[in-house]
């Protein structure tokens, strides 16, 4: 019989820690492109791109492309449905730090 | 966070130059062919926005677009900030009109009220923008415009003069932000 686990488990698709940045970014903007996601979590070009594939692939953000005016625009931005996963992975993560000792 | 996102959005110096460079021209423009021609320009500078933007600095810092709340409170200062503009500017030409020794307003007072409403302007652009350098160029507009009452110079020169900080230091933005943007635009050894 499997033991009943008490702590609950952390979503880790979006603990680690460069995923994380990135989706604490989108979810305070309606979108933003590569570049101002490079720029603003100060991640590496090959390490942004591989976290964002990660992230895409799982469902949590939609890619847009668009053309704008010569250039095709990158866009991306939080699906609807990773709204519910991100409020789960809050509530399990201030459920989990709750018992941690505050600081001075 | 998301205040701070914002406030840097602005930080390139593209918008300090495109100010600077309004208010130059028309500080220059009133001192060659007076209130109109200053006027006419306004116009010309807030049109440039949108490409100058997505030619000089969108390539290099990428592009956002805010929430919809912000979005709303940006379009609600915006038109807050365009009818006093035009509530100001219908005082300065009432003021212009009325100047002078039969009129209701001192003659010295109008040489720097255009100054000051483009100090309060400044204000409320960093109000709007969270950028907190448009407090300091309010202030060196404010004293261009105390200079221009006290010295009795033309209105067009204490403009002229309030805009040149803004250039400068806009100039010097937009300069430290190419050179910055050469680590996120160039390609990986």
């Amino acid at each position: 019989m499997a033991r009943k686990e008490v702590l609950p488990e952390v979503d880790s698709l979006i603990h680690e820690p460069a995923r994380l940045r990135v989706l604490a970014l989108l979810t305070r903007v309606d979108e933003a492109d590569f570049m101002f996601i490079l720029r603003q979590t100060g991640l590496s070009r090959g390490n942004l791109s591989v976290q964002m594939t990660r992230l895409e692939e799982a469902g949590i953000v939609a890619l847009k492309r668009e053309l704008n005016g010569a250039r095709v625009r990158t866009s991306y931005r939080l699906t609807p449905t990773s709204r519910d996963r991100l409020a789960q992975y809050r509530a399990t993560m201030e459920g989990l730090l709750a018992g941690l000792p505050r600081g001075p | 966070m998301e205040a701070a996102l914002f406030a840097a959005y602005w930080d390139d110096g593209l918008l300090d130059l495109l100010v600077g460079g309004a208010l130059l021209a028309a500080g220059v423009g009133w001192l060659i062919g007076g209130t109109p021609m200053a006027l006419v320009s306004a116009p010309f500078w807030v049109v440039l926005w949108v490409p100058l933007r997505r030619r000089l600095v969108e390539p290099y810092a990428g592009y956002v677009r805010y929430c919809r709340e912000r979005q709303r409170r940006n379009a609600h200062g915006l038109l807050a900030t365009a009818a006093l503009g035009a509530g100001l500017g219908a005082a300065l030409l009432v003021g212009v009109l009325f100047a002078g020794p039969t009129g209701t307003v001192p003659a010295t007072w109008v040489a720097g009220l255009p100054a000051g409403i483009v100090a309060f302007g400044l204000v409320l652009a960093a109000l709007l923008t969270g950028s907190v350098r448009f407090h300091g160029y309010a202030g060196l507009m404010l004293a261009a415009a105390v200079v221009a009452v006290w010295w009795c110079v033309e209105p067009g020169a204490a403009l002229a003069a309030g805009a040149l900080p803004l250039l400068v230091n806009g100039g010097l933005r937009y300069t430290h932000f190419r050179r910055e943007s050469r680590a996120y635009t160039e390609p990986t050894p």
